[in-house]
């Protein structure tokens, strides 16, 4: 893909099917711009929790691009739409977005909220004296067992390279050991496929190319890039340590004799913390004002998770880029 | 700066780019330097080059490694301002300066500053440290800041505004760290330590925009308008400065600062305009140096 701009125009590859259903928490005005514009070019019905004292909450009244639900709680709020929880009635939404009024601490609390167990979860809710949930609604078959897996994704235009760079984890994973950098590759991997990219080339940056065994995240890396060649990891090619100029300049990786299939043309960059792939981002969407989209993947529903950063542009096309992974997944 | 050139000693100088750099620094009359290596192929290169060779002065040594060596005892013996890399390893080098052989060794880190010219921002940005430490513990992130306040007195900024980089959540800090900076923040509040205004840990947004960081709540004097960004670990500060080199045009200068001397490291990969700018940074980090020697607080 060579910009971000394509996204809306991929929807008209998937098969017509029933509109979607999107659930915004707590949006404020830059938010309930960007949904202005989603509207009008997305196959999506929104419905806005949101709490109607707050600054900005006005629009949300007598405004027929959406309903409006009264909520209290945001990070009960957003883990429910998040685990698809369906019980009590709940609607089960496709997708959900943080709105600009849901700080980050909530949002990062949901989102940790969401990935224990439906069976934990309903145990949660039992300590605390809530309803008890019905059963058969609770446990999927081979669900529920396992702790959901979820990760921070972005997608960023790269003027100079002339087409999009995905990173990750710049939110929910913030010091992924080898396991979890694994799982954050797959679900990154994901999202690659979803934009067009069949056999994404997989870097994982480190400061330097050389393995020292008094730089933890090179040996780490280096691991991963074992494991991954002995099988973890199908459906792109991974290496590392990778420094950053290497992963994405070819003369730098001819320079440094770095050879393999992803040195200078890497696709998707994994960072081994959250400064890292949140610098980056803020790095290139602050200073260079390159469009970009940013999402919450791999638990359950999908979600839109612009930064308080983030302009109204860049929140529509984080709200597009999580429509889009709900129906291409 | 003073008019005076500084001397460059530069190791294993067989390298097109950085003879051409030194050649210009050498015409714009801020270098004099004094080249340890191949003496044919500098010859060649600068034929090649169309440089005049006459500018410079050459100590024979084919062995790069011999000749990083040689390069540095010649600086420690106070024939030389600024340490230059050439066609040798960093590490050839880093090894030669931190050597009990020779006495360039005098705080106990050295680390690498970067500075960025980037554009859509308003003043130099500087990173570190991206290239030294792994990962600091307290006593050298004091230091990484005193080297650091080095090259912006260089630069001529008097009281730079540093913010140390975090997470845009307060969730994920490890507990030791949080204290640490905090601890950190409060000597320069306090006084006790000084020179510099420090903040954080924020994330990279509040630091470059006040705007932004009110959306976080966040009030800091220096968001929006900070010199310089603290980062605790090696690979975070390459990273993100690397990021803005490759993808938003970002030109970039780096010394590493701690011995008695800066030494200049350019990467075999960094554009001749970035090595010009790295040669340039060490000779005005050496000169303001010399000017305050009797400060005896810089490197």
């Amino acid at each position: 893909m060579r910009t971000i701009n394509e996204i809306p125009s991929l929807f008209k590859n998937i098969e017509k099917r029933e509109r979607l259903k999107g659930a915004v928490l707590f949006p404020g005005k830059d938010t309930l711009k960007a949904l202005e514009k989603a509207t009008a070019l997305l196959p999506v019905d929104f419905t806005v929790y949101g709490s109607e004292s707050a600054d900005g909450a006005e629009p949300f009244l007598g405004n027929s691009c959406y309903s409006f639900v009264p909520a209290g709680d945001p990070v009960a709020e957003l883990s429910r739409c998040l685990s698809a929880d369906t019980t009590d009635g709940n609607v089960r939404y496709d997708f959900a977005v943080r709105g600009d009024l849901l700080s980050l601490d909530h949002a990062y609390e949901g989102i940790s909220r969401a990935s224990l167990p439906a069976a934990k979860s309903a145990e949660n809710a039992l300590a605390k004296g809530e309803q008890t949930p019905k059963e058969e609604k609770t446990s999927r078959p081979g669900a529920g067992s396992e702790r959901r897996f979820w990760s921070h994704v972005a997608v960023l235009d790269t003027p100079t390279k002339g087409r999009v760079l995905v990173i990750s984890d710049g939110f929910v994973n913030p010091r992924p050991d080898v396991n979890v950098r694994l799982a954050i590759i797959r679900n990154g991997i994901g999202v690659c496929k979803t934009l067009g990219m069949s056999f994404p080339r997989v870097a994982l940056l480190a400061a330097v190319e050389q393995v020292y065994p008094g730089m933890p995240v090179t040996v780490e890396s280096e691991e991963i890039t074992r494991l991954a060649r002995k099988g973890a990891i199908t459906g792109a090619s991974v290496e590392g340590p990778l420094s950053f100029d290497v992963a994405l300049v070819e003369e730098a990786a001819r320079e440094k004799g770095t050879t393999g299939d992803v040195a200078g043309r890497a696709d998707f960059l994994v960072g081994s913390s959250i400064e890292v792939i949140s610098g980056i981002y803020m790095a290139q969407t602050i200073l260079v004002r390159s469009n970009a989209a940013s999402v919450v993947v791999g638990g359950g529903v999908p979600l839109a998770l612009p930064f308080p950063s983030d302009c109204v542009g860049n929140i529509f096309l984080s709200i597009c880029l999580a429509s889009l992974l709900s129906v291409s997944t | 700066m003073t008019g005076k050139r500084q001397r460059v000693a530069v190791a294993a100088a067989q390298d097109p780019d950085v003879l051409e750099a030194l050649s210009e620094a050498f015409d714009e009359g801020i270098a004099e330097p004094h080249l340890f290596g191949d003496r044919e192929k500098i010859l060649a290169i600068c034929s090649e080059l169309s440089l005049d060779s006459s500018r410079f002065r050459i100590t024979h040594v084919i062995d790069p490694g011999e000749a990083a060596r040689e390069a540095v005892a010649f600086a420690d013996a106070g024939k030389a301002d600024v340490i230059m890399k050439g066609f040798v390893s960093s590490s050839v080098i880093m090894k030669a300066v931190l050597s009990k052989e020779f006495t360039l060794r005098r705080s106990d880190t050295l680390s690498h500053v970067a500075v960025l010219e980037v554009p859509g921002y308003h003043k130099l940005l500087s990173f570190t440290d991206g290239g030294v430490v792994v990962k600091p513990d307290f006593r050298q992130r004091i230091d990484i800041v005193n080297n650091y306040l080095c090259v912006a007195r260089a630069l001529g900024i008097e009281l730079p505004k540093i913010s140390i980089l975090g997470a845009p959540i307060s969730a994920t800090l490890a507990p030791g760290v949080l204290s640490e900076t905090s601890r950190l923040v409060t000597m320069f509040r306090t006084g006790e330590l000084k020179g510099a205004v420090i903040d954080g840990p924020m994330s990279l947004d509040c630091a470059l925009s006040k705007k932004i960081a009110a959306r976080y709540g966040l009030k800091s004097i220096v968001s929006g308008d900070v010199d310089a960004i603290l980062v605790n670990a090696i690979e975070e500060c390459n990273i993100v400065a690397k990021s803005l080199i490759v993808l938003a045009g970002a030109i970039f200068a780096g010394v590493v600062v701690g011995a008695r001397l800066p030494v200049s490291l350019v990467s075999r990969t960094d554009t001749r305009l970035n090595k010009k700018a790295s040669i340039a940074l060490a000779i005005l980090v050496a000169a303001s140096r010399n000017e305050d020697n009797s400060t005896a607080q810089c490197s």
